[in-house]
């Protein structure tokens, strides 16, 4: 696919006129998706798309046109031809942009993840079989993701990555849950029984009568998946730089009321997890590695180059958004073993769901506990837990009662498919938190 | 291109037990301005086909972007090797009742096109939306956008099904951001999107909204915090169609009920025996299906499975009568359900959906509501939203609210925010608006199903009064 790309980027580059410059980038993939309910087979869709992206730049004007391409030369270049014609003109009327930032060329930047990935249908049925004997629910994902960069100045970007991952929980008689995740570039069966074992046997751990705690702050693990859940809120604005300069930013306490993180938190954009290209939409290749929080202060926020424009600041060249892309909680010093002991009486929390900055501006986000949630008392496991929802700031649970952080991380995959799949991911430790906040 | 398809469907159709094609074409125009000036322009297209096969019982699809007759065919036979090879496997025995054969057309009613206006007139005027938001230089952020979508959907099936419908869809919202000292507040229009042509962007009218958002922005910056405790609440529109979304709409679906979306969107507190006999609420709620409300973002006559589209009540007089569950889940359930099964493009298959999930009026005025009130709060615009997997424990924070002593309207509070269980929540429905309360709202941003799909709902909402509410204010 990426001669394809370079071909089809060719080809517009060399339809543009005086004047005008062009960045083309590429999203596609082709993925097969098989839905599981009950350990069978819901739906199988195989997808095969290409989108297609040309933003021109000309006298200070910029106008972006997506679309997607069939993959053949006749047919997406008649399509690009046409593509041209609307662009230029609607450009002609266009105001020219308020913070315009000329394409440049950013170099050149080439990774490609292969696999070694097993038919579709042999590996749903090894699925199907293996999981008989269970309920599961959930997804297999397999195939491969393409991103392109390209631009008319000489910057020429290629990401591709083959992988599968199958995305489930198991489910009791009574209704309990478990959450696993099995992914990677090639499928081992074993590998996917042994995980499938664990999950299992935590669910035996469900049986349990749940136990139904009052709303009231109580001391609690959050497991790394559930702190990615966390995360993954705090990235909607948390660590961009414009969010902060407009108004909207969850860290406004920090720049004006000096609240303050633990020094037990380390926050880093970090590429070398290889789950996702450096390179962003205008081509900007972003750092190997950025501190964000350095023992709870703040040491950079994600700048793309309009807002660099705009404010009168130095791009690091984060996407338009100005989210992480490949976030890394750094580990601490408490190991799996000492967890509870450590908990002693408490919540251990695997994954939270739904969550929702409740609100934005004070840093507070509220959300719910899922899957397998446990009350332990003195250092042992007591019983599963009815779902509570937690209303609590990041200044309290990643400041003053942020106790301990694990010398163990997890690395969650970006597992999100609107549109297309998505790439990425984070890797977080799991933390002891101090009076977390539920409130229903 | 549907003749070409018939005659794809005609070689196809001797190797399976039923197959369809359905192409979709959707083109996006998003504009935006802050800050008195034009921002960023850009157009979206996506345009594809999605082959669905049934054999032996299973449907298995291919979606694909080459749009010859090779590209369609090599996903015909994706989809049919799926089916043959994974039959052992396959969850339910489907067979050809769940796809009817219904022909026809649709198209959104528009008294202006979208092309009679240029895309930099559209953004002149939303600078100016921008310019009337800034009402004093305490508004450090004024920002708005307009979405034009036309969607084109051609549907042809082996066994007769033949449908062609066009969408035209405005969505816009804009938003002013105050400051003073330490306190930031933000007031928006609410996003909104209608099946209107640019008749839906009545610039007279939304320069006044724009002036009135950029009044209350600086209005919450002195408004005192929300209180605590129980309270008589008032809804407004722009918020309690999320609150109708989140706990009335999703827990209805029938595949959450049917364990579909278990892994992801979660499952329901509704069971398959609960339709007929459950009491969802009040007697005084009455929620309909009704995609074919003109104007409201979800309406179509055709959903993706070549069903008819029809009014249905959901809920009458509080009584729950019918899931939200296309053919596929009533053939699974045996639950009465409706014309819901929606795919948010060409490159997913359809699953239930909700559309327009709308409250019927009732007959309280908004000054009868407020009379009634000792101590309440009214609020207006989702801020915020969180439910969990079963649809059960909620909690909505909103951009701004009066305070009601006495039964009288007294001063704005910041901050409000209310939260609750599904099934309390709607018993204590004490009043419903009148038509000259009721609005229409929609979404473009409903997310559920693996693979992910986002699609466009719409609800149309009378004012309501909920008593003992648990409602709070700020961090």
């Amino acid at each position: 696919m990426e001669i394809y790309f370079k071909e089809i980027s060719s080809y517009i580059i060399s339809k543009k006129e005086v004047g005008e410059e062009v960045t083309v980038t590429m999203a596609g993939e082709k993925t097969h998706f098989v839905r599981f309910n009950k350990s069978k087979i819901r739906q199988g869709s195989d997808i095969h798309q290409l989108n297609l992206s040309m933003a021109i730049q000309k006298y200070g004007k910029e106008y972006s046109y997506d679309f997607t391409i069939t993959g053949i030369s006749t047919k997406d270049h008649s399509k690009v031809d046409d593509m041209y014609k609307i662009c230029r003109s609607r450009m002609e009327t266009m105001a020219k942009a308020a913070f315009f930032v000329p394409f440049k060329n950013n170099g050149t930047l080439s990774v490609s993840n292969t696999g070694d990935l097993s038919e579709i249908t042999e590996l749903t049925n090894i699925l199907c079989n293996e999981t008989a004997h269970i309920d599961l629910a959930g997804i297999l994902t397999s195939g491969i993701c393409y991103r392109g960069n390209v631009n008319s100045l000489g910057q020429s970007h290629w990401f591709e990555s083959e992988s599968f991952s199958v995305d489930y929980s198991i489910y009791s008689e009574k209704e309990k849950a478990v959450k696993g995740f099995y992914g990677g570039a090639e499928f081992d069966v074993n590998s996917f029984k042994a995980i499938l074992e664990e999950s299992i046997k935590n669910l035996h751990h469900m049986e349990k009568e749940n136990k139904v705690l009052d709303p009231g702050k109580y001391r609690c693990y959050l497991a790394p998946a559930a702190v990615s859940e966390i995360l993954s809120t705090f990235c909607w604005g948390g660590t961009s730089q414009g969010a902060l300069k407009q108004g909207s930013s969850p860290l406004l306490p920090y720049k004006n009321e000096g609240k303050r993180l633990s020094k037990k938190f380390n926050l880093n954009e970090d590429f070398s997890l290889g789950l996702t290209g450096r390179f962003n939409d205008e081509g900007e290749v972003f750092t190997e590695k950025l501190p964000i929080f350095k023992n709870g202060q703040l040491e950079n926020l994600l700048v793309s180059s309009r807002t660099a424009k705009e404010y009168g600041l130095k791009s690091n060249a984060a996407n338009s958004n100005e989210s992480l892309r490949s976030p890394v909680i750094e580990s601490g010093e408490l190991s799996r073993e000492d967890i509870l002991k450590e908990l002693t009486t408490g919540l251990y929390i695997s994954n939270l769901h739904y969550l929702n900055w409740s609100d934005q501006k004070r840093g507070r986000i509220t959300g719910m506990t899922r899957f397998a949630c446990f009350w332990v008392e003195n250092g042992e496991i007591v019983a599963p837990i009815k779902d509570l929802r937690f209303d609590d700031t990041l200044y309290n649970f990643w400041g003053d009662n942020l106790e301990q952080v694990t010398d163990f991380s997890d690395i969650e995959l970006q597992s999100s498919t609107y549109s297309l799949r998505s790439l990425g991911g984070s890797k977080c430790p799991g933390m002891i938190i101090k009076d977390f906040n539920f409130t229903l | 291109m549907m003749d070409e398809y018939k005659k794809l469907l005609n070689k196809f159709s001797s190797s399976c037990d039923w197959v369809s094609i359905r192409e979709c074409k959707e083109v996006t125009d998003f504009i935006m301005a802050r800050n008195s000036m034009a921002d960023q322009i850009n157009t979206a297209e996506s345009h594809g086909v999605m082959v669905e096969v049934l054999h032996g019982g299973q449907i298995s699809y291919a979606g694909t972007c080459d749009l010859t007759n090779k590209g369609i065919e090599r996903a015909f036979n994706k989809a049919l090797n799926f089916a043959i090879k994974t039959k052992e496997n396959n969850l339910c025995d489907f067979d050809n009742s769940i796809r009817p054969a219904n022909s026809g057309e649709y198209q959104t009613k528009t008294e202006i096109p979208f092309e009679k206006i240029s895309l930099s007139e559209l953004q002149s005027n939303l600078v100016a939306i921008t310019k009337a938001l800034k009402v004093t230089d305490e508004i450090i952020e004024a920002s708005a956008w307009a979405m034009l979508t036309k969607k084109n959907v051609n549907y042809i099936s082996s066994n007769g099904a033949k449908y062609s419908q066009e969408f035209c869809i405005v969505s816009k919202d804009f938003s002013a951001t105050a400051s003073r000292d330490n306190e930031n507040q933000t007031r928006t229009y609410g996003m909104n999107g209608r099946q209107l042509g640019l008749e839906g962007f009545d610039m007279q009218l939304l320069l006044q909204e724009a002036k009135r958002v950029g009044t209350e922005a600086i209005e919450l910056l002195d408004a005192e915090e929300c209180p605590t405790g129980s309270l008589d609440l008032i809804i407004a529109p722009d918020q309690l169609y999320l609150q109708v979304h989140e706990s009335i709409g999703h827990p209805l679906e029938l595949d959450r009920i049917l364990g579909d979306e278990r892994n992801y969107a979660g499952w329901s507190f509704i069971g398959i025996n609960d339709f007929g006999t459950r009491q969802y609420g009040s007697t005084l709620l009455n929620v309909t299906f009704d995609p074919l409300l003109e104007s409201e973002m979800a309406s179509y006559v055709f959903d993706d499975n070549g069903v008819k589209a029809n009014k249905e009540y959901l809920i009458k007089d509080g009584i729950l009568l019918r899931g939200i569950g296309g053919l596929e889940s009533q053939f699974r359930s045996g639950v009465p359900g409706v014309s819901c099964a929606r795919s948010s493009d060409w490159n997913r298959p359809p699953i239930d959906r909700m559309a327009n999930i709308n409250i019927e009026p009732g007959d309280s005025s908004f000054n009868d509501m407020i009379k009634g009130v000792e101590k309440g709060i009214i609020m207006y615009t989702n801020r915020s939203w969180s439910i969990d997997d079963y649809r059960n424990k909620f909690q909505f924070g909103c951009e701004y609210a009066k305070l009601i002593e006495n039964g009288k309207i007294t001063k704005t509070v910041k901050n409000p925010n209310y939260r609750g269980v599904t099934d309390s929540f709607w018993m204590n429905l004490d009043k419903v608006g009148d038509k000259s309360t009721y609005e229409i709202w929609g979404s473009p941003y409903c997310g559920k199903g693996e693979p992910n799909q986002v699609i466009r709902v719409g609800h149309a909402i009378p004012t309501c009064l909920f008593k003992s509410i648990e409602v709070f204010g700020g961090a």
